[in-house]
């Protein structure tokens, strides 16, 4: 719809003229504000916990466990810019000492949700497969938080 | 001049005063909308309803998504 309504300007005689091609949805996502009463239904953004313990690609496993708090058994893997790049689970079995790298451990590709996500239905899906949290991202990955299931 | 820009370039182009147009119907304009956007749904966008925005400054407008 949006290109449409560019060239209908373009027509009109307007000179410069820019489309933010991926719309509303895409800044909602990013969790980016907005003006207006908004949906009925809650979205992620309102629950998302920012608190999310966080390592790096390169950090040493042995160095991530002596750095958080001994009851975190899992941390997200982020890059330098804070796009997830993976999971690192089990935290709570890592021997202190552990030289091996965390991109060499840690569990890729792990499920994202978005904090334009409806906030009800996730949550619904967490309990059902009783997933204990999801992390929050914007759409190009960014972490933002994360989600429990209450 | 019709350029695709992502949300990053859209916050420089409104830091730098560009104008910010939802082209999508009224009611879901006034449920929520970007900040400081403008609303003229493209179904009434014609010269008359156009002439709210300035001609002579850069125009930025969006609809839901890319769809």
């Amino acid at each position: 719809m949006s290109p449409r309504a560019a060239w209908r300007l373009l027509q009109l005689g307007f000179e410069q003229v820019y489309d933010y091609t991926a719309g509303k949805i895409d800044w909602i996502a990013a969790g980016w504000p907005t003006e207006g009463p908004g949906p009925g239904e809650a979205r992620v953004l309102t629950a998302t916990d920012p608190n999310v313990a966080t390592c790096g690609l390169e950090e040493a496993v042995g160095t991530v466990r002596r750095r958080l708090d001994p009851e975190i058994t899992s941390c997200a893997v982020i890059n330098d810019h804070r796009i997830v790049a993976g999971r690192l689970e089990h935290l709570d079995t890592i021997d202190p000492q552990d030289p091996r790298l965390v991109s060499q451990v840690m569990r890729p590709g792990p499920t994202t949700i978005r904090p334009s996500d409806n906030l009800d239905e996730v949550r619904e899906r967490m309990r059902a497969r009783q997933v204990q949290q999801l992390l929050v991202t914007t759409p190009d990955g960014e972490l933002l938080g994360v989600l429990h299931p209450e | 001049m019709l350029i695709s820009i992502d949300r990053h370039r859209l916050r420089q182009l409104l830091d730098g005063g560009a104008q910010l147009l939802e082209v999508l119907p009224a009611d879901e304009y006034a449920e929520e909308h970007l900040p400081g956007a403008l609303n003229i749904p493209l179904k009434q966008l014609d010269a008359n309803t156009a002439q709210q925005l300035d001609i002579h400054r850069p125009v930025a407008l969006y609809c839901w998504d890319a769809l």
